[in-house]
């Protein structure tokens, strides 16, 4: 079986690479990209199973993303954002963007596991 | 790649961040208030914040956390951003440069209580009334449409979906069902209801329900009221929720954190007995509504000709969205066109935007110093190779040529690789001025220019300390007080200039500033007091000027907390010199002085003089000569047996034998018959005895602790065209020690 791919989003390159080495730890394959922007191109001609993004990033940050994904009608495709927002009305916003859930930052890479477990099959 | 390689790579990228706000706040500081600049700053902030939160450095991470919000006041228009709410913003700014240094140092964080107090201040208030959340509230589901065989149908898909979860749990049999049933007698009920557009965002109830049998839940019902007929049902709408019932030895928090992570979804949790036990009670029977399930779905009659109904997998996620196969046709295939157009719109906008950021890639210092040195191999062996050829008469083949072109441009490509703008010094100037400002009580206007110029990594990070002394020194020593100033009839506010810019082959750093200039007659005032210098000697303004970097001079009146630090403009000459640098003064009275910095661009590559002593070939670095001579009798003056003086000019400068420094055996000793070239060092001027000069060109830099040991007087190596090892000469250590003839001079003193 193929291991399912996940994308992530994060203008921070040890943010990037913490995610992957978590998530590879768990069995899955990595896309990276570094902003909105930047994971819409990724996004063209790939089918992650998961997409994980940070919210705050230059260019298009991740409302804008997760509008333009689900807008592009990606609308199966789970989306977590990384937030180091506890503040409801950052989540809101997620949520009304379209955002599947959360993982607030800093994680626990069981967190992420539990996370994403609840959103992927 | 471990946790401390990337948190490395974290402290990098706080610094990179850092740097590059000093932009914003400049811009902030001219009045700009653009929403992107302080996002800017903001963001960096935020960076910051998250990392130190992945990494453990949790003081890091409060502090950043309470600016950060100050600053999403400020950015999201809360709070007016006056000059006083912008002083407060860049000294917290500062604080934050110190807390990341003490993180990525591991010192003790600094006191941050002050300034904590300060941002809360600032915030205070204006957060309750953004703390506000939205209400968050599921919408209404729309009211239940009857058909009769349909809800029935319905009801029975109601039942299955609890049965799938608790197929996942493989160990779960019927008798543990039933057990957790009689537990469950006094229990954990939850109310479990996603969101109508819960599958618009990617969810997917089961996955929770799994999660919950898991922790030992069982399904207690579904309820499927709200599900519309078949005609009306849209299958992407989530029209089903659960009743849960889950163990009394269950956490509230473990039930809690299953929602955790999304609220995406309605949840209400009570304690109590069950509610319709008979819902309960039919639980343990719903293994035999699955096995029906095939027969009952082809059994419905389909209401359109084109609906193709699938036989609904018998594997858990197919439960939840069990009902897009029953679909009315043309909800599925409407959706799509009308999504494609869009998507392809946004496509085309993310292609054709061009993307501003340079691409860079991050590579191992190591790595590149390897490369540096495997070219630095190359253009020794096409040297060497040159000289055989040229021995054998096939020197000017237009190959060779080539080759000596193609050698140099892959240096220089290589050299550019290592190289860095200035940006990355002067950045760290305005907190630097900032600083001094509130310790002077002077104003100060920086003024920056070639911030772009590029030059080695290795000049750039050696090269802010003797900066930052200049700056200082500039703003203490340089300016006057405001007072001073305003009297003088010049504008309040100085004025500090810091420039960088190519000059044939080397980088020149300025730093300039619009003072009194050099006090001439204090100078020589204080150097006569302090013996650098005779009373009656005669002294060019170029040469008093000068004097200020002799070692042990002062001339603040008072020694500040600015410029006093213990280390004097003689230690900066020193750094400079280390890097094969010269600096330069200029001052004129009234209208300020300017310091230059002269540097190579690259420290793998030295401009030397190279010489003959004895049988060795020796290399002088260029940077250190003044000049060289052939001495005549007027000129030398001797001093005991072997010592003595070169007469330059009126100066006497004591002549040193290199060749009894470094042991060297049968090289010339008298003065007259071999050459004389004066160096400028840490003692002051020496004139070093050599045979005969050779040449003058670049030589690659080879460190002789690396590939043989420390020697005293030797800076490193260089291989010449004909293989052999030639030496280079540490000018200070070497003129530092001193001769037989400064000791001539001491006892003649």
């Amino acid at each position: 079986m193929t291991a399912k791919t996940i994308l992530t989003v994060d203008d921070s390159p040890s943010m990037r690479m913490l995610l992957r080495i978590a998530l590879t730890d768990l069995g899955y394959s990595v896309v990276e990209a570094e902003d909105g922007v930047h994971a819409l191109e990724k996004l063209d001609g790939l089918e992650p199973d998961l997409l994980i993004t940070d919210i705050n990033m230059p260019r298009m940050d991740g409302f804008g993303l997760i509008s333009e994904v689900r807008g592009q009608g990606r609308r199966g495709l789970p989306i977590l954002v990384l937030t180091t927002e506890s503040s409801d009305e950052k989540k809101q916003r997620a949520r009304d963007a379209g955002a599947t859930g959360w993982i607030v930052k800093p994680f626990h890479p069981d967190k992420l596991a539990t996370a994403i477990r609840r959103v992927l099959h | 790649m471990d946790l401390d390689a990337i948190q490395q790579i974290f402290f990098q990228e706080c610094e990179e961040g850092l740097a590059g706000m000093e932009g914003n706040f400049a811009a902030l500081r001219a009045g700009d208030r653009d929403a992107e600049t302080i996002n800017g700053v903001f963001r960096c902030v935020h960076s910051i914040k998250g990392g130190a939160g992945a990494f453990g450095h949790e003081r890091l991470r409060a502090y950043t956390h309470q600016y950060e919000t100050l600053l999403d006041l400020v950015r999201n228009g809360t709070l007016d951003l006056t000059s006083e709410l912008l002083d407060l913003v860049m000294a917290a700014f500062d604080l934050l440069a110190d807390h990341v240094a003490a993180a990525r140092d591991g010192d003790a964080v600094p006191d941050d209580a002050t300034m904590l107090h300060r941002l809360s201040a600032a915030t205070g208030g204006s957060i309750a009334a953004t703390a506000v959340a939205a209400p968050q509230e599921a919408p209404a589901a729309p009211a239940a449409a009857s058909s009769d065989d349909f809800d029935d149908l319905m009801a029975m898909l109601g039942e299955v979906a609890p049965a799938l979860a608790e197929a996942t749990t493989a160990e779960a049999s019927t008798d543990d069902v039933a057990a957790s049933v009689q537990v469950a007698i006094d229990s954990w009920r939850l109310t479990y209801r996603p969101t109508a557009n819960a599958f618009d965002h990617g969810a997917e109830p089961l996955l929770l329900l799994r999660e919950l049998s898991l922790l030992g839940g069982l399904v207690t019902s579904c309820d499927c009221s709200t599900l519309p007929s078949l005609d009306a049902l849209d299958p992407e709408y989530a029209y089903l929720y659960w009743e849960v019932s889950l163990p009394a030895y269950v956490a509230e928090d473990d039930i809690r954190a299953v929602f955790e992570f999304t609220d995406a979804c309605a949840i209400s949790l009570e304690r109590g007995p069950i509610a319709g036990a008979p819902a309960a009670a039919e639980a343990p029977a719903v293994p035999d509504v699955m096995v029906d399930m095939d027969a009952l779905l082809a059994s419905i009659e389909i209401p359109t000709p084109e609906a193709k109904v699938e036989p609904v997998e018998t594997q858990p996620a197919a439960a939840a969205p069990a009902v897009a196969p029953v679909a009315p046709p043309a909800a599925t295939p409407s959706a799509a066109p009308a999504a494609m157009p869009a998507a392809d719109d946004a496509r085309s906008a993310s292609k054709t935007a061009p993307a501003p950021t340079a691409q860079t890639i991050r590579v191992d210092l190591d790595k590149l110093d390897r490369l540096v040195n495997l070219v630095g191999e190359l253009v020794i062996t096409q040297a060497m190779l040159a000289q055989r050829l040229s021995e054998k008469d096939l020197g000017g083949t237009p190959e060779l040529t080539d080759l000596e072109n193609l050698t140099r441009e892959l240096q220089e490509s290589t050299m550019a690789i290592r190289a860095q703008p200035m940006k990355t010094v002067f950045s760290r100037v305005p907190r630097i001025i900032r600083e001094l400002e509130g310790e002077t009580g002077k104003r100060v206007r920086l003024e920056v220019d070639g911030e772009m110029t590029e030059v080695d990594k290795t000049v750039v990070e050696r090269i802010g300390e003797p900066l930052t002394h200049l700056i200082r020194n500039a703003v203490d020593h340089g300016l006057e007080s405001t007072e001073q100033r305003i009297a003088a009839g010049k504008s309040p506010e100085g004025v500090v200039r810091l420039s960088a810019a190519h000059q044939s082959g080397r980088i020149v750093i300025t730093v300039a500033d619009d003072g009194k200039g050099i006090d001439r007659a204090r100078v020589r005032a204080k150097a006569v007091e302090r013996g650098i210098m005779h009373a009656d000697a005669t002294l060019s303004d170029e040469e008093i000027d000068n004097l200020i970097f002799a070692p042990g001079f002062s001339t603040a009146a008072v020694v500040s907390n600015v410029s006093g630090r213990g280390v004097g403009l003689d230690v900066v000459r020193k750094n400079i010199q280390a890097l094969g640098g010269r600096i330069n003064i200029q001052s004129r009275d009234g209208m300020g002085s300017s310091f230059s910095l002269s540097l190579p661009l690259t420290l793998a590559v030295l401009d030397g003089m190279i010489v003959t002593v004895g049988a060795q070939t020796l290399v002088i670095p260029l940077g250190h000569i003044v000049e060289s001579l052939r001495p005549t009798d007027d000129v030398l003056n001797r001093f005991g047996p072997d010592g003595s003086f070169l007469d330059v000019r009126g100066a006497y400068v004591p002549v040193l034998a290199i060749a009894d420094h470094l042991s060297i055996v049968d090289a010339e000793r008298d003065p007259k018959k071999a050459v004389l070239i004066v160096v400028d060092g840490d003692q002051g001027q020496t004139a070093l005895l050599v045979d005969s000069i050779q040449d003058q060109r670049q030589v690659v830099v080879k460190s002789l602790e690396a590939n043989f040991q420390a020697l005293n007087d030797v800076a490193g190596a260089t291989i010449l065209g004909d293989g052999r090892v030639a030496l280079i000469v540490d000018v200070d250590s070497l003129t530092a020690r001193g001769g037989p003839a400064r000791g001539a001079m001491a006892k003649a003193a």
